[in-house]
């Protein structure tokens, strides 16, 4: 009988379509102003320079829409959620965030943990798990 | 008067990932969450337009409701939602359910292989 003494996690690979509504996006990003929360504006406009720089343009339902695939594991250190950070008694400052902790905020809060759908204009699809 | 306005949005469905969800988790919805879900994955197989996203088949179809009107949430009924026996509403009230619980206030985004996007300027 073959023994695996290698590491074993309980990781999982899972895979989301984002999808962006460009004008949307914009149009509440002109309504809101400075009047939203740092941390909604520094996610907002971080995703919106991620889509444009990386998604693919589209039409769904004849709406212009940009889509993007992003895959990571869920156990590999690239997720931070609200509930972690609570455990940690720690809170992100967002007016002054590395690149690295911001995307594992996003990934974990926004992405694993569905928030992202309370920003206007973005939607979120899971699409695999294994 | 009332303060409905019409609102639009796009679902998105991967048909994969929500058939193994269900498959796991789908004998521990509400009735309500149950039937919801049963008649919006249909509506997307029979009149949602097909397409390969980034590499990935996904169901889409626009949905445009009132608010108002059209839109029943889980707060709307005169009982508390958890109490409520769904299984003998008729689709029309179910749609309303949808609507509201599941598409405005992005309800069904917690069943995985499911996603809305807003697509309107209404607040």
């Amino acid at each position: 009988m073959k023994i695996r003494t290698d590491f074993v996690t309980n990781s999982s690979s899972v895979s989301f379509i984002i999808t962006m509504h460009k004008k949307i996006v914009e149009v509440f990003e002109r309504w809101y102003g400075d009047s939203v929360a740092n941390e909604h504006k520094t996610i907002r406009n971080t995703l919106k320079d991620y889509m444009l720089n990386n998604g693919t343009r589209t039409f769904l339902e004849e709406e212009e829409i940009y889509v993007k695939k992003i895959q990571f594991n869920d156990d590999d250190g690239v997720t931070i959620g609200k509930e972690l950070l609570k455990q940690e008694n720690r809170e992100l400052d967002f007016s002054n965030i590395d690149d690295d902790e911001l995307w594992n905020y996003i990934r974990g809060e926004y992405i694993l943990n569905g928030k992202l759908g309370e920003i206007r204009g973005f939607g979120i699809t899971q699409v695999d798990q294994y | 008067m009332t303060n409905s306005s019409s609102v639009s949005f796009i679902v998105t469905m991967n048909l994969s990932m929500l058939d193994r969800f269900l498959n796991t988790f789908e004998k521990k919805f509400d009735t309500g969450k149950k039937r919801a879900v049963d008649l919006l994955k249909g509506e997307l197989l029979e009149k949602g337009t097909r397409v390969m996203l980034e590499g990935v088949e996904i169901y889409t179809k626009h949905f445009k409701f009132n608010d108002g009107g059209d839109c029943m949430f889980a707060d709307s009924y005169d009982k508390p939602y958890g109490e409520i026996d769904f299984s003998g509403f008729e689709e029309k009230d179910i749609w309303a359910l949808i609507y509201g619980e599941f598409i405005a206030r992005n309800k069904i985004s917690d069943v995985e292989g499911f996603g809305v996007t807003k697509v309107d300027t209404s607040l």
